[in-house]
């Protein structure tokens, strides 16, 4: 047990996917105006990571890893090639479920996501931590944890800029740098603060 | 503040000659000492405060200058008078290096802090961290070893600056025994350290005078110390020897927790702005200036990022807070 809340911490603070890796910056830059639809599109990366991560594991344990198809009799096959195209399917799969029940239950934050919530579909963040995942060869229950938590900090990150943003609405930035270049200036800073907990074993 | 880290920082050079037994360190700063007669072996008052300024002085100037060249430049690109406020800026920080910091690190991250962490937000209170705490930051993660990689400070009786910490790991209380620094010491501040953040007594009545005139808010102090000591007795509780038993009254006395937490933490325009968010963010931040001292070795000494961290919580902090606060009244007034 420590050692499962240990790899959810890690994966929240240590590893956080957007302020340590920069994975999903182009969701985490454009939906971070306002802190309710940060959380909403927070909530939605959690849910879409809790299922796609352990689904994608049972995957390639019991299909694509190789020697994985041996209950089948077929322990020489390697499908490990496939690995890309379906995780990225059950990717979308989730997506489109996910997306079918934010617009009937929360249609004004189906509004807001707009094309974001299917772009979730090709988020490197989805993607990246089902790769890491497969790199760092995490069981069923670690993959639970694991997603779980890079969902939850890449929720936490969104959230926190979203709210310094709404902060800066009365800052005095150049033209030049107004909309997306502060916004990249305020996630190097972020990251930095993050900087802090890089190191810890 | 200044005067202190003046005097302190001379008496710890002079202290860490004296121990070291070395009849000088060498570098520009020694050449400077001894060319204006100083004499080490018998430290006087006015000796202890000419090897003090040496090592401040410098260091005080390239941070001005480096913050009034940026604020300038923006000044003059907006068309508007420059404000003062960036001296400020500069002394904090200047407070929050080490007496052996590289003179090129110091302009480096003070223009770094000044450009990112105030200018292009529009200068004084338009923006969300403190620059002097961005810049220190800076120091401390681009650069780990200007804080701890000089010989001299190094070698002296096993223990430097704030690498204390990871040597109470290595080998419990002993260590306070064979540097022989006790708690009073560091309470009025003769131990190694930062320059101007070792004399948790001269910060304390700074801190008052502050916390007096209202300009820091004491909700925020007392929440920090307030994280400090619960985080503590957490690890306490859990804790396996080693670091995790060091009690509170030593981490809040060791390092540049209180000079952090009175002079840069409540930064009116870093720190959150209710009071319950001024609670939170205090005890989050507090909380985390152990996490990371106790968890995190690659830091020694973590206050600068954990007050980061806190300063960018704050505005998040505080949409919590004041949502919190609507329902409340939505429900009480209908």
């Amino acid at each position: 047990m420590p050692e499962l809340s240990g790899l959810f911490l890690r994966s929240v603070f240590i590893d956080n996917l957007a302020l340590s890796f920069f994975l999903g910056m182009c969701t985490f830059l454009a939906v971070s105006r306002r802190v309710e639809t940060a959380f909403g599109v927070g909530l939605a990366m959690i849910a879409v990571q809790t299922v796609t991560v352990p689904v994608n594991n049972l995957i390639y344990t019991w299909i694509l890893a190789p020697g994985a198809l041996a209950w089948a009799g077929l322990g020489e096959v390697d499908l490990s090639f496939l690995k890309l195209i379906a995780f990225i399917g059950v990717i979308a799969a989730m997506v489109q479920v996910l997306e079918m029940a934010v617009e009937f239950h929360v249609p004004r934050l189906h509004r807001a996501l707009g094309i974001f919530l299917p772009l979730i579909t090709v988020n490197c963040a989805i993607l990246g931590g089902t790769l890491f995942m497969v790199e760092r060869s995490y069981g069923f229950t670690q993959s639970v944890v694991y997603g779980f938590g890079t969902g939850v900090g890449w929720a936490l990150a969104i959230v926190m800029l979203a709210a310094i943003r709404e902060r800066l609405k009365y800052s005095d930035v150049p033209d030049g740098l107004k909309g997306l270049g502060i916004t990249f200036i305020i996630v190097g800073i972020m990251s930095l603060a993050f900087m802090g907990f890089s190191g810890i074993g | 503040m200044l005067a202190a880290a003046v005097v302190n920082t001379g008496y710890q050079y002079l202290h860490a000659l004296d121990t070291a037994g070395k009849e000088h360190a060498g570098g520009w700063r020694d050449d400077f000492i001894l060319g204006l007669g100083v004499d080490y072996q018998e430290p006087t008052i006015i000796g202890t405060t000419v090897a003090g300024l040496v090592h401040v002085v410098p260091v005080l100037i390239i941070a001005i200058m480096a913050a009034g060249v940026c604020e300038r430049a923006f000044a003059t690109q907006r068309d508007r008078p420059m404000d003062a406020g960036f001296i400020l800026s500069a002394i904090v920080f200047t407070l929050l290096m080490h007496p052996a910091v590289s003179l090129f690190h110091v302009a480096f991250a003070m223009m770094f802090g000044i450009v990112f962490g105030r200018g292009v937000f529009g200068g004084e209170g338009k923006t969300f961290l403190n620059p002097a705490l961005l810049a220190a930051a800076v120091v401390q993660i681009s650069f780990p070893t200007a804080h701890t990689g000089h010989p001299l400070w190094d070698g002296i009786a096993g223990y430097s600056g704030t690498m204390i910490f990871s040597l109470f790991d290595e080998s419990g209380g002993g260590v306070f025994v064979s540097a022989d620094i006790g708690w009073w010491d560091a309470f009025i501040g003769v131990q190694q350290g930062m320059m101007g953040t070792t004399s948790t007594l001269a910060v304390a009545l700074g801190g008052i005078i502050l916390m007096w005139s209202r300009i820091a808010s004491w909700r925020l102090v007392l929440g920090h110390i307030l994280g400090l000591i619960l985080v503590v007795s957490l690890f306490g509780a859990v804790g396996d020897g080693g670091i995790t038993n060091l009690p509170w009254y030593w981490h809040a006395v060791l390092g540049s927790f209180a000079f952090g937490v009175v002079f840069v933490a409540t930064d009116p325009a870093s720190a959150a702005s209710t009071d319950a968010g001024r609670w939170i963010q205090g005890i989050v931040a507090g909380g985390l200036v152990v996490v990371m001292r106790v968890v995190n070795p690659s830091h020694p000494d973590s206050v600068v990022t954990a007050l980061l961290m806190g300063s960018i919580l704050a505005p998040l902090i505080d949409y919590l807070v004041v949502g919190w606060n609507i329902r409340q009244r939505r429900r009480r007034y209908g």
